[in-house]
């Protein structure tokens, strides 16, 4: 059954755009598509009787809110901050638009839940640095390589993302913390070659960093596109362009080096 | 000059110098924070004789004064 | 075969897995991804190896269809969006040594000399980039397609 929020707890058209702001950037930044966003926020903006616009743009939210029938109306822009993916943020914001719709949380509780949902991003670096390396050691079995060659994958991966993980801690630029670790990674990915041990040497040199392919932003970027958001898609594409350079520039300074001819 | 095995070495050094450098600063973080061996500690503290004044009551002192 | 079909599904699950962990989904969403991954990427080893013999692009359409319908019906009993376990499933089926290879092709194309050489690289990048754009394309189209099909389950999952 659909209930609505009572009149007493209902915020006003200022206060749910300035929460509807912080919640677009937020879940924005976590990663989600636009469709989700859109949908998102017209079902909280609906629970509290009220409708909402947005615009999407690259870097900033613009979002505007009114009352139908009345003049208590407000419109916000929150910046999309520069956070990394978390689909455990998109997932729980997701499930508190439902919350909201379903009237179960007021609206200060349901503004406290944000903040604990945002402020409670935890991750495990060591589990996710472990399994990123497994995952790319399987990925080069995919691609048909041996044992010894997922062996080369699974610690130049390791080796490269560690380097990723305290580069990015100290605030390196992330096109450049890409290059760099693409660069370690292919060193470390052509052992085999260079020592000619294993039966498949450039299935090593080749996957060895494939972990730093922006998946998620290229998903995104084409999910957006079918939906129509082309300034948000082709924002994201470009920037998924962009890193993808940075790992080929990476790559090929490797691979120039260690004098292997991948093309 | 054989350039692949010297970026080869270059780079297996690089990570095999900062893994034992990351393991002990992860380990000091994690079990608190110890003193340094060898470091540089004030006048007080390398000729505090029990008795002597501490800091706080220096301050103290310094109070009445500001007082009078 | 079969057992090439089962090694197929379990590294790709073993990917799945991994790539998503740098995207932390939530930890009841790990088994689903794993699953969805695994029957997606076999599906397309099939596509592509057995008589059909399919070209990587409507097989890889295909598995992202799969995969697209498998986390709409999922998702809602793991409670989470459907993108949160339909986007690390396509994980192995990034086409990322394409994407790569596009970038290495225009770096030769910049520095070869003469028709013959230029010609040999910028089809390199031509090929690689077409293809790997197309992928993409077709991956996101076949996951995206039951979304939209099912909008009533899929937006409601988190529900």
């Amino acid at each position: 059954m659909k209930t609505t929020t009572s009149d007493s707890a209902r915020p006003s058209a200022g206060e749910l755009s300035l929460f509807l702001s912080q919640y677009s950037a937020r879940l924005l930044g976590a990663g989600a598509t636009c469709i989700r966003l859109e949908k998102n926020a017209a079902r909280i903006a609906k629970a509290y009787g009220k409708e909402a616009e947005i615009s999407i743009m690259p870097r900033h939210v613009h979002l505007s809110v009114w009352a139908p029938g009345s003049t208590d109306t407000a419109a916000s822009i929150a910046a999309i901050g520069h956070t990394a993916i978390s689909f455990r943020i998109n997932t729980k914001l997701s499930e508190l638009s439902w919350e909201i719709a379903d009237g179960k949380v007021d609206f200060a509780t349901a503004a406290k839940r944000f903040d604990r949902i945002v402020r409670d991003d935890r991750r495990d670096p060591r589990t996710v640095l472990f399994l990123v390396a497994l995952a790319n050691a399987s990925f080069c079995r995919l691609f048909g390589g041996d044992f010894i060659a997922m062996t080369t994958v699974c610690l130049a991966t390791a080796a490269g993302y560690h380097l990723k993980l305290l580069l990015l801690g100290r605030g390196v630029d992330i096109r450049l913390t890409v290059l760099v670790c693409a660069f370690a990674s292919a060193v470390l990915g052509a052992t085999d070659t260079l020592f000619s041990i294993g039966e498949t040497p450039s299935v090593a040199s080749g996957t060895s960093v494939l972990y730093l392919v922006p998946g998620i932003p290229f998903l995104n970027s084409f999910s957006d596109l079918l939906y129509r958001h082309y300034l948000c898609a082709f924002s994201r594409f470009v920037d998924a362009l962009v890193l993808t350079c940075s790992l080929s520039i990476g790559l090929c300074a490797g691979m120039l080096l260690m004098n292997i001819r991948m093309f | 000059m054989n350039t692949p095995l010297i970026t080869w070495g270059c780079i297996v050094a690089l990570f095999a110098c900062m893994l034992p450098a990351r393991l002990i600063a992860a380990n000091r973080s994690r079990t608190g924070h110890r003193p340094p061996l060898i470091g540089f500690g004030s006048e007080r503290e390398a000729f505090f004789i029990p008795g002597d004044p501490t800091s706080r009551q220096t301050k103290e002192y310094e109070d009445e004064d500001d007082d009078l | 075969m079969l057992l090439q079909i089962f090694q197929d599904a379990l590294f790709a699950a073993i990917a799945a897995i991994g790539f998503a962990a740098i995207s932390t989904p939530p930890r009841n969403a790990y088994g689903w991804c794993a699953v969805i991954a695994a029957i997606g990427h076999s599906l397309r080893f099939v596509l592509m190896n057995a008589q059909t013999q399919l070209h990587i692009i409507p097989a890889t359409l295909g598995s992202a269809f799969a995969i697209g319908t498998l986390a709409v019906f999922l998702s809602p009993r793991a409670r989470i969006p459907a993108e949160t376990c339909l986007f690390p499933a396509l994980l192995p089926m990034i086409p990322g040594t394409y994407a790569y290879k596009a970038f290495g092709g225009l770096a030769l194309c910049l520095l070869s000399e003469g028709q013959d050489a230029f010609g040999r690289n910028f089809y390199l990048f031509a090929h690689n980039a077409l293809m790997c754009s197309c992928l993409l394309l077709c991956m996101v189209l076949g996951a995206t397609l039951p979304i939209f099909l099912f909008q009533k389950i899929s937006f409601r999952a988190t529900r």
